[in-house]
């Protein structure tokens, strides 16, 4: 047996998370057994996982890693791949805090109650958010505020209420703050107009205020009023409105309208599609990484055909856009991520190992870079043999287009700068990329000078 | 001023559901203290309009009672 606890699950004496042999177990300890027990009986769990907003779990049958403490090992139902909120559009975070405020409401009505409210504890499966935490609840006692309100309203309202009334990209104000967005940052960042809602006024701004008042002071019991089930419910009914109200679109940024501005006319995009189709059919993968995917055309062409896909890109209009349209028109294994490959999500928390990096939640069974290696090799200066490096240590396989000099794109990078890239070249590409994949195939694309390659992994000696 | 205002309503509102509670707190989340204050509060307030809200929607489905059922509003957007 080996087991391995994982470093992000050590906060709530609950229990905690390990692996064995590559399955994931949750160990339940007795502390929190009348919980667990509760959240059966009430049918909370069965409610819960029937409308899909928390994962489903079974009794598990292997040695638990602290038996001295251990009321029973579940089996959660397991996740493709684990995201984080910095790694979210605009609607992917409103609606997983949507989600965590419906559990609550449930939980409610079954006498239980959320004891956090942590992003982190919401992960996406065909497009929904899910509760991963099945320790999450407690019983409500009436009279009792919310426990998880602070948290919610760091991880969740003040990131949404910045990007909303600021700018998209304050949601990347998560990636440093893992414990939530602080309010009175938040407070100080948000316009006048903000304080002018009654919603972002009190839970943001007013809680901000109340924060700073009362900080490093014990609670003084004889100060705390009750707060009955009914002006509980209102509270949640509040931070519901507050988020439902806020909305962000996207529009004027660079990449959402690239497919109407680049080289393909409709046959030559066909013929992309068919390439990459027949590629991705040969290597046969069970997962897809899409690097720089934009709206994620391609990567649903690797969804459909039954890969877990994780559609990547820097632009928040692009990742929003197609995170709408996997919601919307219910588009499976199709999971879109905001991220910067020339600054990717590091390993970070406690001790480097709360949460993971990009490379660390590797490898894919296949990488796809489209359009992408120019702005790497050309924007952001990466040699060549560089860019071949950190694509092995994300996938086994490789999807990956040559744009060369002389397309529009690469010209348009060029144009404003001195080129200084002699490697650049058709001759230079598979020389960097040879070096440490093998070059299976490459097919050119139709009515253009690019070329769309398949390679593997070389295997290390 | 809207925030002074806004605060003042609160204070007062909260004035209306006080009440005794000493029940302790277990928790491994620390709530924080100005949090649980201001919680309080707003809870009181909102209660107010919450309940308004209920009513209002008993009301119209009363007025409605005739006419066949609307479709509940879906979370999926």
């Amino acid at each position: 047996m080996t087991d391995q606890v994982l470093a992000s699950s050590f906060r709530d004496p609950s229990g905690f998370l390990f692996h064995d042999d590559g399955v994931l177990y949750r160990q339940v300890n007795q502390t929190y057994a009348p919980e667990m027990d509760r959240l059966t009986e009430s049918g909370l769990y069965d409610r819960l996982v029937d409308l899909g907003l928390l994962v489903s779990h079974q009794p598990a049958d292997v040695p638990a890693p602290r038996p001295d403490i251990c009321y029973q090992v579940i089996r959660p139902q397991q996740l493709a791949f684990i995201s984080y909120p910095y790694e979210w559009c605009f609607s992917q975070l409103k609606d997983a805090a949507l989600a965590t405020l419906e559990i609550e409401k449930q939980a409610l009505e079954c006498g239980m109650s959320l004891k956090d409210a942590s992003a982190y504890n919401i992960q996406f499966r065909n497009g929904r958010p899910i509760l991963i935490d099945t320790l999450s609840f407690e019983t409500y006692r009436e009279g009792e505020p919310w426990v998880a309100y602070r948290q919610f309203c760091q991880h969740f309202l003040a990131p949404l209420a910045l990007m909303a009334y600021v700018d998209v990209r304050l949601g990347q104000l998560a990636r440093i703050h893992i414990d939530g967005v602080p309010l009175d940052l938040a407070s100080k960042l948000l316009p006048l107009k903000s304080h002018l809602k009654f919603t972002i006024q009190s839970h943001i701004h007013l809680h901000a205020k109340s924060q700073k008042r009362h900080a490093d002071e014990a609670i003084d019991r004889s100060r705390l009023r009750p707060v009955s089930a009914f002006a509980f419910r209102a509270l949640i009914d509040s931070l519901e409105s507050a988020v439902r109200n806020l909305e962000w679109n996207p529009g004027g940024t660079d990449w959402a309208d690239y497919y109407q501005f680049t080289n393909y006319d409709r046959a030559a995009f066909a013929s992309k599609q068919d390439t990459v189709s027949d590629m991705l059919a040969r290597v046969q993968p069970k997962t897809v990484w899409d690097l720089g995917a934009n709206t994620g055309r391609f990567s649903q062409i690797a969804s459909e055909m039954g890969c877990q896909t994780l559609a990547f890109d820097i632009d928040p209009s692009a990742v929003e856009a197609c995170y709408r349209r996997v919601r919307d028109e219910k588009v499976g294994r199709l999971l879109p991520l905001l991220s910067d490959l020339t600054n990717p999500t590091p390993s970070q928390g406690w001790a480097h190992d709360e949460r993971s990096s990009l490379a660390g939640r590797g490898p894919a069974d296949c990488v796809m870079a489209l359009a992408l290696v120019h702005h790497l090799a050309i924007s952001n200066n990466v040699p060549l043999p560089m860019v071949a490096n950190y694509l092995r240590q994300l996938g086994d396989n490789l999807i990956i287009e040559f744009v060369p000099k002389g397309d529009s794109q690469v010209d348009k990078l060029l144009s404003t700068r001195e080129d200084i890239f002699d490697q650049y070249t058709t001759e230079g590409f598979e020389a960097a990329l040879g070096a440490v994949f093998e070059i299976i195939d490459r097919v050119p694309v139709q009515d253009s000078q690019r070329t769309l390659y398949l390679m593997k992994k070389k295997v290390r000696r | 001023m809207k925030g002074t205002r806004h605060l003042l309503v609160v204070t007062a509102l909260a004035g209306v559901v006080y009440g005794l509670w000493s029940r302790p707190v277990y928790a491994y989340l620390d709530p924080g203290t100005g949090s649980y204050l201001i919680q309080m509060l707003i809870a009181a307030v909102v209660g107010v309009g919450f309940a308004v809200k209920l009513y209002w929607s008993r009301i119209k489905g009363w007025l409605n009672r005739g006419e066949p059922e609307e479709a509940e509003v879906s979370d999926d957007d």
